[in-house]
């Protein structure tokens, strides 16, 4: 006889989206447990301490921006110590020196830009903040069912769409044209400075493996500036703080976390039609007994891995054949004693930088990922986590860095990969190469590894236009369901994974409270 | 010489669609008149002997979007129209294999099994889902575009009915239809074949005419073009006009003369001539004015409206409109006059394969790597060219024994790095290029060239009227289409102009000698009570 636990509810994967999962359905009355395959909870939001100097990362994706206050509020993680402050400067250095700041977090972002730019930005903001709401509240519910059989969910669906329409034709006509445009023609058509353009375009790019021509860059453009809002919040602590009040409330309603679980598969009862997922099995043999699973972990671990041959038919196999997931992202961990000193004055002290030139380079890093290379000139986000003593650690994505690189991630590619961010770098801070103390670097394969990541893909499923909202990853799972009965799924591959953090796990939660 | 009204409309452009448009009407018991600038009509789809003894389609080459219902309702067929079915679609690869699909099933199944065993089992698979899918489709760019802004009773039911036509949908395909708007050529052929030399010749009809490369999003649509195709109640069946292109302006005209239009070639229109707001006419380049109840224009938007009207005519949302509306140009045509038949390594000397489309694609990244290219401003130095010899199958376009070749070239950006204006001096060498890319798959070819016409882009804006040199009338992408093309609320024909039409392909539902934006433009105002 084998060890067993039983509970409503087994949550699979301890990030974000597991940990508010689990919290929603404890919230609700059910027992839930989580396992999660990793060593820590968090996921790639949680932090980890740079090997050997007793610094912490802020987690390993950025978006703490987008992180929805709402969601908060609902949660009450406030009663479990989270605050929110506005979000810091986004600074943007070209190779050339040229420095552009927007104020993300100040009631007019603009501000902090030349004249003649700040009034582009500001017509520019003006001509799609009324598609904000709207969005907003799309990133907010589950994707529409656009054939409803119930009658009270084809009024929803007309409700949803009147939603849609009441901004009125204008607003409309200009939303449709937008979503399907590319960022370099929208951009293109209201910003002649390459820099801002570019400093804009890259808030849509990280998790699509397009560069800024590709139609729909738009549409994730204005699902992340939706996700984020006019005037931008994060949560005090980021990442790890909102892991920490998440674990806090959690336990305080009993739900238990176990971390370094390995998975075997899942248990389902019945056979064919008729089965139904009763829990997981872990490689140690001992079995987690539930009525309900809720996976975080990327669509094809849960279906192809973990419930596997015996339970999926062919069909169901064959829908999962197009979701996509091929990273693009390099994380570059860097620890200092002291920071070295930028070349341009402006920045020092930055918290959030973006060094990139123009939309080219953008398009040029895409390129060389399709090609199986890296960029010659990669661009990159940093972002920097000091301490009192002087010690900070920046926490780099390197972009243009292909999952399958041509050759393979042999020492001499990881080395050339290395060299390549170090000179970019070194342009805005020349001393970098000699400050440096400790560095971590993670190709998307080793991202893949480390995290459970297909692909090596930060956000389970790319970013694109046929894997967004009702398509995201796939159509037939969009909803939350999966074909086997008593499991859904809520991970980042789920909408509005990958554009506002936490939000999938949460709806993916409700849809498991509807079903059973 | 001004009669006021002797028309009740004048069509600016006789092009397929300006001809369509004036047969239609002409058919309604209404007085037309086409006026052309060019000696000849048919616009961009018109045959031109330009070496002794050859007839070159000079821009497009084959046709199987034009729509069987005018095919029917003009009687095409009594005005001279003759359509020879291409029976393959041959792709020589560098690695001296090749692949000829043919319209025998069982051959074209052996054909892709000496690539991929599993593609050549799910090869009809695929086409019976996309001829059902292009059968859902099919209304959609039959009727005027669904409006999900409009407040009209009437437009509102015109889209719950498209919605319930895709209710009715099976799940599997409502999934691939959603993907199918949304995904690329590449990533959508991916979910279905395993072999490159299956995809790559297949995913480009996802490109033609578009600054797009087969990896961009949205761009898996197009594919289904090629399962509209309906010449003679057959799916996917493409074909040549005999006498070339221009047979099929030359039927138009034909259909439209007979039931009382008057053509006139040789007729540049200058401008609009208006009473108030509205247009009464046109005064001519020669200084003439042709006053007509309404004016029909089948030009380009940026024509129409920047050219035709002039900015200070419209409001400053439509010219914002009119200058995000994208053209881009990214196809070439090279014509050659042969004085033999080409032979490709894979597959040397004459045969079937040589009748139908052959297209130089030699796999998915070489495509993609021909699009960078173009992105940067160069035209592709080893493009993707859809090659077609004509006379095989119609022996009046050459003189006995000798051929000619039609190389549809892409990319060839309008834009190049230098600016549009350098095209004339790149062009032989872009004609050059294109050469030496077909001589690789078919060595000699470059001796046999008789005589050799290439246009680019910016040739096909100058002579063509193209701007851009667009083939379809500015780019076929998602935020260009239906209720969007070319301007949101002026989808259906009317313009910003009162009494003004458009009948191109700048409207919904766009190029590709379908005929149907001339034909539907026509029906509107009929339907409309304006005529």
């Amino acid at each position: 006889m084998t060890p067993q636990t039983r509970c409503d509810a087994l949550v699979l994967g301890g990030g974000l989206e597991g940990l508010v999962a689990a919290l929603v359905l404890a919230r609700a009355g059910r027992r839930v447990v989580v396992l999660s395959e990793r060593p820590r909870p968090g996921g790639l939001h949680g932090s980890a301490e740079l090997a050997g100097t007793g610094l912490e990362t802020r987690g390993t994706v950025l978006d703490e921006e987008r992180f929805p206050f709402e969601l908060a509020e609902e949660l009450d993680l406030a009663a479990h110590g989270l605050r929110f402050e506005d979000a810091p400067d986004l600074l943007a250095i070209d190779r050339a020196g040229r420095h552009l700041r927007i104020a993300r977090g100040a009631a007019d972002p603009a501000s902090s830009l030349p004249t003649e730019l700040a009034s582009a930005l500001r017509a520019f903001a003006a001509s799609h903040a009324a598609h904000r709401a709207l969005l907003r509240r799309e990133l907010r519910s589950e994707p529409p069912d656009l054939v409803p059989e119930a009658l009270t969910d084809a009024l929803r669906l007309s409700a949803r769409a009147a939603g849609w329409r009441a901004d009125g034709p204008r607003a409309l006509y200009d939303l449709l044209w937008t979503l399907p445009t590319s960022l370099a023609d929208w951009l293109g058509d209201h910003f002649d400075d390459p820099l801002l353009a570019a400093l804009l375009a890259a808030d849509a790019l990280p998790g699509s493996w397009c560069g800024p021509r590709a139609a729909g860059t738009s549409a994730i453009w204005l699902l992340r500036d939706a996700a984020r809002g006019a005037r931008a919040r994060r949560p005090i602590g980021g990442g790890p703080a909102l892991v920490r009040a998440l674990l806090r409330a959690l336990q305080e309603r009993g739900v238990r976390v176990h971390c370094g679980e390995a998975l075997g598969g899942l248990l389902a009862s019945g056979r064919g039609a008729s089965s139904r997922v009763r829990g997981a099995w872990l490689a140690d043999g001992r079995e987690f007994r539930a009525d309900a699973v809720l996976s975080t972990l990327s669509p094809r671990r849960t279906l192809e891995q973990l419930a596997g041959v015996e339970l999926l038919t062919p069909e169901d196999r064959d829908s999962l054949r197009p979701l996509r997931s091929r990273g693009t992202i390099a994380v570059l961990d860097l620890a200092f004693d002291r920071e070295p000193a930028p070349a341009e004055a402006e920045a020092g002290g930055f918290e959030r930088l973006r060094l990139l030139s123009d939309m080219r380079q953008l398009e040029d890093a895409a390129d060389a990922v399709k090609h199986g290379r890296v960029a010659q000139e990669p661009w990159l986000e940093v972002f920097a986590v000091r301490q009192p003593d002087g010690r900070a650690l920046w926490t780099t994505h390197v972009h243009g860095v292909p999952h399958r690189l041509e050759g393979g991630w042999t020492v001499s590619a990881r080395r050339e990969l290395a060299q390549r961010v170090y000179a970019v770098l070194g342009d805005a801070f020349p001393e970098l190469a000699e400050s440096v103390t400790a560095e971590r670097l993670r190709t998307p394969s080793d991202l893949a590894r480390g995290h459970g990541l297909d692909g090596g893909h930060l956000w389970q499923a790319e970013l694109a236009l046929d894997q967004l909202l009702l398509l995201r990853p796939t159509h037939e799972l969009s909803r939350y369901l999966t074909p086997l009965a008593g499991l859904c799924v809520g991970g980042t591959a789920q909408h509005p994974g990958g554009v506002m953090p936490g939000q999938a796990g949460r709806l993916a939660a409700d849809a498991l409270m509807r079903v059973t | 010489m001004t009669a006021p009204s002797a028309f009740d409309a004048v069509v600016v452009g006789g092009g397929h669609n300006g001809l369509a448009c004036a047969a239609y009407l002409a058919r309604a018991g209404r007085r037309v008149i086409v006026l052309e600038r060019r000696p000849r009509v048919g616009g961009a789809a018109v045959s031109e002997e330009l070496h002794a003894g050859f007839t070159y389609s000079v821009c497009s080459y084959v046709v199987s979007l034009l729509r069987p219902w005018i095919i029917r309702e003009l009687e095409l067929a009594r005005h001279g129209l003759e359509l020879i079915p291409l029976e393959c679609s041959f792709s020589p690869y560098p690695d001296g294999r090749s692949l000829a699909r043919w319209d025998d099933a069982q051959r074209t199944h052996d054909e892709i099994a000496a690539f991929s065993a599993r593609d050549a089992a799910h090869y009809p698979r695929y086409g019976r889902l996309m001829a059902e899918l292009a059968a859902f489709v099919a209304p959609l760019i039959d009727e005027f575009a669904p409006d999900p802004a409009s407040t009209n009773p009437a437009r509102i039911a015109e889209a719950l009915a498209h919605w319930r036509r895709f209710r009715e949908l099976p799940a599997r395909m409502r999934t691939t239809f959603l993907r199918l708007m949304t995904a690329s050529a590449a990533d959508f052929l991916d979910e279905h074949f395993e072999s490159d030399a299956l995809k790559a010749p297949m995913s480009v009809s996802g490109i033609i005419g578009t600054m797009q490369g087969v990896r961009s999003p949205g761009t898996a649509y197009v594919l289904l073009h090629h399962y509209m195709g309906e010449i003679d109640g057959h799916y996917r069946a493409w074909g040549f006009a005999r006498g070339g292109t221009g047979a099929v302006s030359e039927a138009l005209a034909s259909a439209a003369r007979a039931h009382g239009a008057v053509i006139r070639t040789d007729c540049e229109v200058a401008g609009l001539l208006y009473d108030g707001d509205e247009a009464v006419g046109v005064h001519l380049a020669n200084g003439d004015e042709l006053r007509a109840r309404c004016v029909v224009s089948a030009l380009d938007p940026r024509r129409t409206f920047h050219g035709l009207v002039g900015r200070e005519r419209l409001s400053a949302d439509v010219n914002a409109q009119l200058d995000r509306f994208r053209f881009r140009g990214s196809s070439g045509k090279v014509n050659l006059a042969l004085d033999r038949l080409p032979s490709f390594t894979s597959r040397p000397g004459a045969g079937p394969h040589l009748a139908g489309d052959i297209a130089i694609a030699p796999s998915v990244d070489a495509l993609e790597v021909a699009f960078d290219e173009a992105k940067a401003g160069r035209w592709s130095r080893r493009p993707y060219i859809n090659v077609v010899i004509p006379s095989l199958s119609d022996p009046t376009v050459a003189p006995a024994g000798k051929h000619v070749m039609s190389c549809f070239v892409q990319y060839a950006p309008y834009e190049l790095a230098e600016g549009p204006e350098a095209w004339p001096e790149k062009r032989e060498a872009f004609g050059d290029d294109v050469v030496a890319t077909l001589e690789e798959y078919a060595p000699g070819l470059r001796d046999s060239i008789l005589h050799r016409q290439v246009l680019t882009p910016w040739d096909l804006e100058r002579e063509f009227g193209l701007s851009e040199g667009n083939i379809f009338h500015g780019e076929l992408s998602l935020e260009q289409l239906a209720f969007l093309r070319p301007l949101s609320g002026f989808a259906r024909h009317a313009t910003p102009v009162p009494k003004l039409w458009l009948a191109s392909s700048g409207a919904h539902p766009g190029g590709g000698i379908m005929g149907a934006p001339g034909a539907l433009c026509a029906r509107r105002m009929l339907a409309g009570g304006a005529l």
